[in-house]
C-alpha cells in the first residue's frame, strides 16, 4: 500500500524523523 | 506483487535505520569531547547526508528486488524527495559548522589544503547540479540520455568524495573498525550504480532483440514490434513496462521506459509510444532489423494472482497502453471476470485501439466507457473528464470488490485516487502508473 499521496507524506516524515534524531544526539553530545 | 502495510513499514523502518547507520557508527565507542550543540549537529547532518545519499542508489527503481512492491512512480517520487533532502543535508552540514565556528571555512580554502578544498567545492556544486537537473530536466532542455549519464557520474563522484571526506576528517574515526564500517556501507551503494550502468548492460548483451515492424497509431503514436533473437525473450505480466535501448550495443545512449501493449502470451513484444517530441517522436524512424535491448520487466501495475471480483481500468490518452496488455491478456486467457474500461481522450479520432477494444467488448465480459473532452457532433457517449459523478454512474454496486488500475498523466491520477478512497475502495486495490514519471 504505497499510494502517491502516502509516499509524498512519507517523503516529508522521514526527513523530520532523521533531523529530530540528529538534534537529540547533538543535544546529548553538546 | 504490491506490498501490504507490514512490508511497507518494514522497508520504511529499514530506510530509517540505514540512513542513520553512518552517524550511529560515528557515535559509537570512545568519543572525543563534545563541541557544543551546533557543531555536533552540523557533523551529524553530514553523516546523515552520506546515509541518505547511499540509499538513493537503491531507490532508483532499477532493482526489481526492491522496486517490485512499491510501484515505479511512487518509488521515483520518493527518490526525488530524498534527493532534495540529501541536498539540504549536504548544504546544511558545512553551513551550520561554519556559522558555529568560522574556522571550518578552512575546509574550502585551497591555500590550506588544495585538493580537499576543490573536492568539497565540487561535491557542493555537484549536489546542486544533481538536484536541479532532476527537478527541471525538461525546462533545462536536457535530453533524458544526457541527464542519465550526468546523474550516474555525479552521484558516484559525490558518494566517493563524501566517503573520502568522512575517512579523512577522522574526528569520530577511532578505532579503525569504524572506517571499515563506513566503507562497507557506502561501497555497496556505489556498486549498485556501477551495476546498473555497466554490469547489467554487459549481461544484457547475450539477449539481443530486433525491431521487426513499426506502424502508426492514432493520437500521434507509433507501435514498435520487437522479437527476441536466439532466446526465449522476457516473461512479464500484463501491465508491466520495460526499458528499451536501441543500437548495436547495450551501452547505447537511447534508453527509455515504455509500457508493454502486447499480451504476455505473445512472443513478440509490442510497445506503443506517443510522440512527445523527444525519443518518442524519433521511434518512427527506426527501421525493421534495428537491434534493441530490453531491460525488465518492471512495475507492479498488474492483476493480483488471487483474482479479484473484476477489474476497473481507467486510462487517460496513451495511458491505455498497459491496459491494452491487460485486456489482450484477459482475452487470450478466456478470462470471464467483469472488466470495466474508462478511456478518457480529447477527440474520437484520438482514441487508440478503439476498433480492437470494440471487438473485445463483444467477445469478453467487458464494458467500455469512452469519455471525450471535445466530442464530435451527435456524440451520445460521456463527455468532459472522468470524475466522481461519472464513475458513480457506471460502477457496479459491489465496486469495493474490484481492483482498480489507473494509468495516465499525473493530474488524472491525483483526481481519481481520492475519489476511489471515498468510495471505500481499499488502498491496496488501487494501482497507479504515471506515464510522465521520467
Amino acid at each position: 500500500m504505497m499510494l502517491h499521496t502516502y509516499t509524498r507524506i512519507l517523503g516529508y516524515l522521514i526527513p523530520l524523523i532523521l533531523i529530530a534524531a540528529a538534534m537529540a544526539v547533538a543535544l546529548w553530545r553538546g | 506483487m504490491k506490498y501490504g502495510l507490514p512490508q511497507a513499514l518494514f522497508w520504511i523502518l529499514g530506510f530509517l535505520v540505514l540512513a542513520m547507520l553512518p552517524a550511529a557508527v560515528g557515535m559509537t565507542g570512545e568519543l572525543p569531547p563534545g563541541r557544543g550543540f551546533w557543531i555536533e549537529l552540523g557533523s551529524l547532518l553530514g553523516f546523515l547526508g552520506l546515509g541518505v545519499l547511499s540509499l538513493q542508489c537503491v531507490t532508483t527503481g532499477r532493482f526489481r528486488w526492491f522496486a517490485a512492491g512499491f510501484g515505479f512512480d511512487n518509488l521515483l517520487l520518493f527518490h526525488k524527495q530524498m534527493g532534495v533532502f540529501a541536498l539540504v543535508l549536504v548544504l546544511a552540514h558545512p553551513a551550520i559548522l561554519i556559522a558555529a565556528d568560522p574556522v571550518f571555512l578552512e575546509y574550502f580554502d585551497p591555500r590550506v589544503k588544495f585538493f580537499r578544498a576543490v573536492a568539497l567545492a565540487f561535491v557542493t556544486a555537484a549536489s546542486l547540479v544533481l538536484i536541479a537537473t532532476s527537478l527541471w530536466r525538461v525546462t533545462l532542455r536536457l535530453s533524458y540520455e544526457r541527464w542519465r549519464l550526468l546523474h550516474g557520474f555525479l552521484s558516484l563522484a559525490v558518494l566517493f568524495l563524501g566517503l573520502g571526506h568522512v575517512l579523512m576528517v577522522d574526528h569520530y574515526g577511532e578505532p579503525l573498525w569504524k572506517k571499515g564500517a563506513w566503507i562497507l556501507m557506502v561501497g555497496p551503494a556505489m556498486y549498485l550504480v556501477v551495476h546498473s550502468r555497466v554490469v547489467r548492460p554487459w549481461l544484457m548483451r547475450r539477449h539481443p532483440y530486433r525491431i521487426v515492424e513499426g506502424r502508426p497509431q492514432r493520437n500521434d503514436s507509433w507501435t514498435l514490434v520487437i522479437e527476441p533473437e536466439g532466446h526465449e525473450g522476457l516473461r512479464f505480466r500484463a501491465g508491466q513496462f520495460l526499458w528499451i535501448t536501441v543500437g548495436d550495443s547495450p551501452y547505447s545512449m537511447q534508453q527509455h521506459p515504455f509500457s508493454i501493449a502486447s499480451s504476455p502470451t505473445d512472443r513478440r513484444i509490442e510497445l506503443t509510444v506517443k510522440n512527445l517530441g523527444d525519443f518518442t517522436g524519433w521511434v518512427k524512424n527506426l527501421k525493421p532489423g534495428t537491434r534493441a535491448w530490453l531491460e525488465g520487466p518492471y512495475g507492479c501495475f498488474h492483476r493480483s494472482p488471487t483474482e479479484s471480483e473484476g477489474a476497473v481500468l481507467i486510462a487517460g490518452g496513451v495511458g491505455v497502453t498497459p491496459i491494452m496488455s491487460m485486456l489482450r491478456d484477459a482475452r487470450d486467457r478466456g478470462d470471464r471476470s467483469p472488466l470495466i474500461l474508462f478511456d478518457g481522450n480529447t477527440a474520437w479520432e484520438d482514441v487508440m485501439f478503439r476498433e480492437e477494444i470494440a471487438e473485445m467488448a463483444e467477445q469478453m465480459n467487458l464494458k467500455v466507457v469512452h469519455v471525450l473532452t471535445e466530442p464530435p457532433d451527435h456524440w451520445e457517449g460521456e463527455t468532459g473528464y472522468i470524475d466522481e459523478e461519472l464513475l458513480d454512474r457506471h460502477l457496479p454496486q459491489d465496486r469495493e470488490k474490484y481492483e482498480y488500475f489507473i494509468c495516465g498523466p499525473g493530474p488524472l491520477l491525483d483526481l481519481i485516487e481520492p475519489i476511489l478512497r471515498k468510495m471505500k475502495v481499499p488502498a491496496r486495490a488501487i494501482h497507479t502508473e504515471r506515464f510522465d514519471m521520467v
